[in-house]
C-alpha cells in the first residue's frame, strides 16, 4: 500500500505492507531506533511516539493507520527535556521523553504524586523512577 | 487488536481501518441523548464536558497514550469483562446503533453484551454510536486497581438506582435483587451481603472469584453510598 | 518454533529449516559436586520438557515473514505424563551443635515461606546476531558474560575460542538475566556457520517470558531455637528449589539452592546451623540468575522469621536483631561465609535514627486507632559479592570464570584506553571506570576512553553480574592504573592485570512503611529507608542509582511478580498484562545513608551494591505488609503479597476465629 505521512517534520512516501507496525517502519525502513521495542502488546510505553501531538503506542498502531498524520519520535525532542543521566541502561527514554513532553504541552502543573500516577504507562526497571519523575518536574517549573 | 494479530491468534484476510470516517467521531446532543460517536477517542471525549460518571470512568481506561487511540466503539465490540464502557454501557441502558449495508438496528447494551470478548455484533457490522441518555446525576463508581491503569480487579457502579458489578469475569451485570433491596430501604450491610451472594465470578492469575465477590460487594456498597 | 507441550515426545518435524538432526551440536554439561548434570539442548532432539523450549528454526529476510514460515512448520508431538521432579543438587550447609542448641530452648518457632517463580525482565530483551568476517565467528550478543558466551559457543560448536569474537552492543538491562548462555545464542550463531550469511534474531517479550530464565522458585521450611531473653540459638532449615526442566549455563542448578543457602540466617550470632539446600527439576522454564538470586529467598524467610520469633516473644523487631546480629567481624560463618568487614549493631543504630523508628511506631498507633492497615517492617541483612575463581571452584562451580582483567594501553597521542572485562548493562560502569581512572592518574576525562564487550579487545574475565563490579574489576583496574602509572604513562605503555577476587560482604538494614487497603486489600510502599554498607564509596551516584532501582525491583517482587503455570504446564503469565512489574506510583522516594566499613580484601575497600536493594526489599516490604495485616490475625508466608493473598489469609484468620456453629 502507498502510504504518505510526515517524520519529525519530514514528508516520507513509500510503500508498506499493511500488517508492518509504525514502530518497524520508524526503526527498520527509517532508522530512528530510538523508538524502542519492550513488549509489543502496549504496556511497557517504550514505543511512545506522538501522533498528531498526542502520545501514542507506535507498537499498536499499524503504519497505513498513521496515513496522512505528523510523528514525532524522540529524536525530534529536546534532549534536555530529561537528562541522559536520569536514566540507566536508557531503554526506556525514548517512551518517558515523549510522554513527558506530551504531559508537560498542556500547561498543567502537576504534583509529583500526579506525575507517577500519569507515567504508569512506562516501564523502567533499572532507575526506580525517582531521577525521571524529579526531572519531568524540574521541567515543569 | 494489534496484539492478537502480531500472535498470529488472529489472522483475518481484510482490515478495514475505520480510521477516515469522521461521520463515526464525535458528539451530539439532543436535550438530555448523548450520542457518542463509535470512532471517538477516550482522549476526545476527555476533553469535552460529559456527565459525571462518564467522565469519572475515562481516566481509568488504561493510560493517556492508550486513550488517543482507544475508541469508545472500540472498547465496546472487544468486549473485555474488565473494562470499563461495556459496564458504563449497561449501566446507564446505553443503546447502541449497529449499522450493515442492509441497514441499521439499535440494540440494548445489556443485549448487545453475549460474555466474555463476545459482543452481539455481527461480522457485516458496524458500530455506529452508542448513545445515553439521563446519563447525569449522582453516581457512584468505583474499581480496584494494583496498579494505576491496570485492568481492574473488580468494579461496581450505581447510578438512578441500578447496580452494575464488573471486572468479575463475567460480563458486566446487574444486580436486579440488590436494586430491588436498595428500594426497599435495605441496609448497608445488608445490601453488600446479598451482592457477595448476587455476583458471578470467576478466579484468574489476578484474583480469585472470592475475592471478586467479596471486595466486589464491598464497592457495590460504597458505590451506593457515593451515589446518594 | 517452540513446544506448546510440557512434556511430550518429539516426532516429525516438517517445513523447518533447521532441527536438531542438522546440527552436531556438544552440548552445554555443567558438572560439579552435589550436582546431576542434565543440560538444556540447543534444539530439542527427541523429546520437550517445557512449554516453551526451542524445537527448530526458520528464516527469512525479515521477522514478518519469518513468523509466516513458521506457521507452516508441522510438528509432531506425542503428548507424555509428567516426569516425577528429579534431584538435581543436594548440600548442606552450617556447624555447631544442633540437638544441645534445640535442647536448650525455651521456644521453638516452625515457620514456611515460599517465595514465587519471577521472571527477570529487562526492558530490553535477548538479542543476538552472527556472521563470518575474516574466516572468524564473530558474534553480537545482549549478553553480560561476552568471553563467558565465546567459552560456551566454542563448546557448542567444536571451535577454538580464539576463532570465534564476541560484541556486545549498548544493552538494555539485564539484571541476571543475560549472564547465560542460550539455545537460542548457539543455533543462531550454527545457522550463520551454515549459511554463510548475517543470521539475526531478536526476542519478543512472550518469549522472553517463556522461555528465556525464571527465579526464585523456592520454598523454605525453617526451625528456631529461640531463649527467653530473645537469643536466637540455633536454626534448622530445607530450601528447596525448582530449577525447572535444564540446568542453565554457566551456572547450573546449584545455583538457587547454593546461594540461598548459604545465606540462611548469615548475618546473626547463631550457635548452630543446619540447612539442606537442593534443587529438582520440573516441566518449567530452567532457572538462573536474577538480582539477588537465592540471597533474595534466604533474607526473605530469614527476616520472616526473626518477626515472628519477635512477635512469638513480644519483642520489638529491631530491638530482637539488635540481640541477635554479629557484633565481631570479621570472623567465619556457621556456613562458611569469611565475612570481612562490617558493624552491623551500628546500621541498626542508624536505621533507627534515619527512619525515627520510635515516631514511626506511635504514628503507626494512631492510624491503627483510625482503623487503617499500616505497617512497619525491617530488614538486617549481608550478601555475597564479587565471587572469584578459587571460590567457585571450591563450591564445585566449573564453568563461571570468576577472575576480572583489565588492560590499560597509552596511545601514542597519550590518550589512555582502558578495556575492562565487565561490561555495562546500563549500570553506569563505564562511567565509574572512568571517573576512577581520572582519580588515580589526575587526567581529564576526555583523554579517557573505556572500551567493553569485546572478546578480542578485552581482556578475559567473568562479565558482570554478582555485583562483581565494585570488587574484581575495580580491584584489576587500579592495579593496572596503578602499575601504568609506575611507569610514568610511556606512550606505549601496555599493562593486563587479572584478579581473582575473594567475596566480600556488603550489608544493609532496612525499613519499609506499608498501607493496605482495608476493601480491596492493595498494599502500597508509603516510606523506604535503606542504611547501606557497600564498603567504600567509590561512585556514590552510581550506588544511589543501583539502590533506587533495586528496591523498586524488590517492591515488585514481594507485592507484583509472579510467573504462575497452569496444572497442564502452561505459562499463564506470558504478557505484561499478567506479569506485572512496578510502576512509578509503586515506588516511593527512598532515604539512603551509607556507612562504610572498607573492605580488607579490596585496594579501594569497596564492595558491591547491585543487588542490596532488592535483597533487602524482600525482607523489609515483606515483614511491613506482614505486619499491616497482623491485628487482624492474617499470616502471610507466600509470595507475592497480592490483594488476592492478603484477602485469602484475613478471610483464613476470621474463620479461625469465629465461634463453631451448632
Amino acid at each position: 500500500m502507498r502510504l504518505e505521512l510526515t517524520i519529525n517534520g519530514i514528508p516520507w512516501r513509500g510503500e508498506v505492507e499493511p500488517r508492518l507496525t509504525l514502530a518497524d517502519l520508524l526503526r527498520d525502513r527509517l532508522r530512528l531506533t530510538g523508538t524502542h521495542l519492550g513488549c509489543e502488546h502496549g504496556v511497557c510505553g517504550a514505543c511512545t511516539v506522538l501522533l498528531d501531538g498526542e502520545a501514542a503506542r507506535s507498537c499498536l498502531t499499524l503504519a497505513v493507520q498513521a496515513e496522512g498524520a505528523a510523528v514525532i519520535t524522540v529524536e525530534a525532542l529536546p534532549s534536555g527535556l530529561i537528562p541522559e543521566s536520569a536514566f540507566q541502561c536508557g531503554f526506556c527514554r525514548a517512551g518517558f521523553v515523549v510522554s513527558a513532553a506530551a504531559l508537560l504541552s498542556d500547561g498543567r502543573r502537576r504534583s509529583r504524586q500526579e506525575l507517577a500516577g500519569e507515567l504508569a504507562g512506562n516501564i523502567c526497571r533499572c532507575t526506580g523512577y525517582e531521577p525521571i519523575l524529579e526531572a519531568v518536574l524540574r521541567c515543569q517549573a | 487488536m494489534i496484539p492478537l494479530l502480531a500472535m498470529r491468534l488472529a489472522q483475518p484476510a481484510m482490515i478495514v481501518d475505520l480510521g477516515r470516517l469522521p461521520e463515526l467521531r464525535g458528539i451530539r446532543r439532543e436535550g438530555s441523548e448523548l450520542a457518542i460517536g463509535a470512532m471517538t477517542t477516550q482522549s476526545q471525549l476527555q476533553r469535552l464536558s460529559l456527565p459525571g460518571i462518564v467522565a469519572a470512568a475515562l481516566p481509568h481506561v488504561g493510560h493517556f497514550q492508550i486513550r488517543s487511540r482507544g475508541t469508545v466503539g472500540g472498547s465496546l465490540a472487544h468486549m473485555d469483562p474488565a473494562a470499563e464502557w461495556p459496564a458504563l454501557a449497561v449501566l446507564l441502558d446505553a443503546e447502541l446503533e449497529l449499522a450493515a449495508a442492509s441497514g441499521r438496528r439499535l440494540l440494548r447494551a445489556a443485549d448487545f453484551a453475549l460474555g466474555p470478548m463476545t459482543s452481539a455484533i455481527e461480522p457485516n457490522e458496524l458500530l455506529v454510536s452508542i448513545r445515553l441518555s439521563g446519563a447525569d446525576g449522582p453516581f457512584g463508581f468505583l474499581e480496584v486497581e494494583r496498579r494505576p491503569g491496570d485492568f481492574a480487579l473488580v468494579g461496581a457502579a450505581c447510578h438512578r438506582g441500578r447496580l452494575v458489578a464488573f471486572a468479575t469475569g463475567a460480563t458486566a451485570q446487574r444486580l436486579p435483587r440488590c436494586e430491588a433491596l436498595l428500594r426497599e430501604g435495605g441496609s448497608p450491610g445488608e445490601l453488600q451481603a446479598l451482592a457477595e451472594t448476587e455476583i458471578e465470578a470467576t478466579g484468574d492469575v489476578h484474583a480469585s472469584a472470592g475475592y471478586r465477590r467479596r471486595v466486589g460487594a464491598a464497592l457495590v456498597q460504597r458505590a451506593v453510598e457515593a451515589a446518594a | 518454533m517452540r513446544s506448546h507441550f510440557a512434556h511430550a515426545a518429539l516426532g516429525a518435524v516438517r517445513g523447518a529449516g533447521l532441527t536438531a538432526a542438522d546440527l552436531d551440536l556438544i552440548e552445554l554439561t555443567v558438572e560439579g559436586p552435589d550436582l546431576t548434570p542434565r543440560p538444556w539442548p540447543a534444539l530439542a532432539r527427541d523429546r520437550v520438557r517445557f512449554v516453551g523450549e526451542l524445537v527448530a528454526a526458520v528464516w527469512a529476510e525479515d521477522r514478518y515473514r519469518a513468523e509466516d514460515l513458521a506457521g507452516r512448520v508441522e510438528v509432531d508431538y506425542d503428548p507424555l505424563e509428567p516426569e516425577p521432579p528429579q534431584a538435581l543438587f543436594e548440600r548442606e550447609f552450617g556447624g555447631g551443635d544442633l540437638a544441645a542448641a534445640f535442647s536448650r530452648a525455651d521456644l521453638v518457632l516452625e515457620r514456611s515461606y515460599r517465595a514465587a517463580r519471577q521472571a527477570p525482565l529487562p526492558l530490553e530483551a535477548r538479542a543476538v546476531e552472527a556472521y563470518l568476517a575474516d574466516g572468524r565467528l564473530t558474534v553480537w550478543s545482549s549478553t553480560q558474560v561476552p568471553h563467558v558466551l565465546r567459552q560456551g559457543l566454542a563448546r557448542a560448536l567444536r571451535m577454538e575460542p580464539e576463532a570465534i569474537h564476541v560484541r556486545v552492543p549498548a544493552i538494555g538491562g539485564g539484571f541476571g538475566l543475560k549472564a547465560h548462555v542460550f539455545p537460542e545464542e548457539v543455533v543462531v550463531a550454527a545457522l550463520a556457520l551454515r549459511l554463510g550469511r548475517r543470521v539475526r534474531w531478536i526476542e519478543d517479550r512472550r518469549e522472553n517470558l517463556l522461555a528465556a530464565v525464571h527465579a526464585h522458585d523456592n520454598e523454605v521450611r525453617m526451625r528456631a531455637a529461640v531463649s527467653g531473653e530473645g537469643r536466637i540459638l540455633a536454626v534448622e532449615a530445607d530450601v528447596l528449589c525448582d530449577v525447572g526442566a535444564y540446568s542453565v549455563y554457566p551456572f547450573s542448578a546449584s545455583l538457587e539452592p547454593a546461594t540461598a543457602g548459604s545465606a540462611i540466617f548469615a548475618p546473626y550470632a547463631l550457635e548452630a546451623l543446619r540447612v539442606r539446600a537442593s534443587a529438582r527439576s520440573s516441566h518449567r522454564c530452567p532457572v538462573g540468575a536474577y538480582r539477588g538470586v537465592g540471597t533474595n529467598t534466604a533474607v526473605y524467610a530469614t527476616e520472616r522469621m526473626v518477626d515472628a520469633i519477635a512477635a512469638e516473644l513480644r519483642l520489638d523487631p529491631l530491638e530482637l536483631r539488635r540481640r541477635n546480629v554479629l557484633t565481631d567481624l570479621p570472623r567465619e560463618t556457621l556456613s562458611g561465609r569469611a565475612l570481612d568487614s562490617g558493624d552491623y549493631p551500628l546500621l541498626l543504630d542508624r536505621l533507627e535514627a534515619r527512619a525515627g523508628y520510635g515516631e514511626l511506631l506511635r504514628w503507626r498507633a494512631e492510624r491503627r486507632d483510625q482503623g487503617a492497615l499500616v505497617g512497619v517492617g525491617v530488614a538486617f541483612f549481608n550478601e555475597h559479592s564479587g565471587t572469584g575463581a578459587t571460590e567457585y571452584r571450591e563450591r564445585g562451580v566449573t564453568e563461571v570464570p570468576g577472575f576480572d582483567s583489565c588492560r590499560v594501553r597509552v596511545a601514542e597521542d597519550g590518550r589512555l584506553e582502558v578495556f575492562t572485562s565487565s561490561v555495562d548493562i546500563g549500570q553506569g560502569h563505564l562511567e565509574t571506570c572512568r571517573r576512577l581512572v581520572v582519580r588515580e592518574l589526575g587526567v581529564p576525562a576526555s583523554r579517557v576512553e573505556v572500551i567493553a564487550g569485546d572478546s578480542d579487545a578485552c581482556p578475559s574475565g567473568t562479565g558482570a553480574f554478582v555485583s562483581r563490579g565494585a570488587v574484581g574489576v575495580l580491584e584489576a583496574l587500579v592495579k593496572a592504573l596503578r602499575e601504568a602509572a609506575a611507569r610514568d604513562l610511556e606512550p606505549g605503555t601496555d599493562v593486563t592485570v587479572e584478579v581473582d577476587p575473594e567475596q566480600v560482604f556488603p550489608a544493609g538494614a532496612h525499613l519499609a512503611v506499608v498501607e493496605v487497603d482495608p476493601v480491596s486489600f492493595v498494599p502500597r510502599v508509603l516510606r523506604y529507608v535503606a542504611v547501606e554498607d557497600c564498603g567504600t564509596l567509590v561512585d556514590a551516584d552510581a550506588v544511589a542509582g543501583q539502590v533506587r532501582g533495586g528496591v523498586a525491583m524488590g517492591i515488585g517482587k514481594v507485592l507484583l511478580e509472579e510467573a504462575v503455570y497452569g496444572e497442564d504446564g502452561q505459562l499463564r503469565s506470558a504478557t505484561l498484562l499478567d506479569y506485572l512489574v512496578p510502576v512509578a506510583p509503586d515506588v516511593p522516594e527512598v532515604e539512603m545513608e551509607h556507612l562504610e566499613s572498607p573492605s580488607p580484601k579490596t585496594l579501594l575497600g569497596s564492595k558491591g551494591v547491585g543487588e542490596a536493594g532488592t535483597i533487602g526489599a524482600f525482607g523489609a516490604v515483606a515483614n511491613a505488609v506482614a505486619d499491616a495485616v497482623a491485628p487482624l490475625g492474617a499470616e502471610l508466608s507466600r509470595l507475592p503479597y497480592s490483594p488476592d493473598r492478603l484477602f485469602q489469609a484475613v478471610e483464613a484468620a476470621r474463620e479461625k476465629k469465629a465461634p463453631p456453629r451448632g
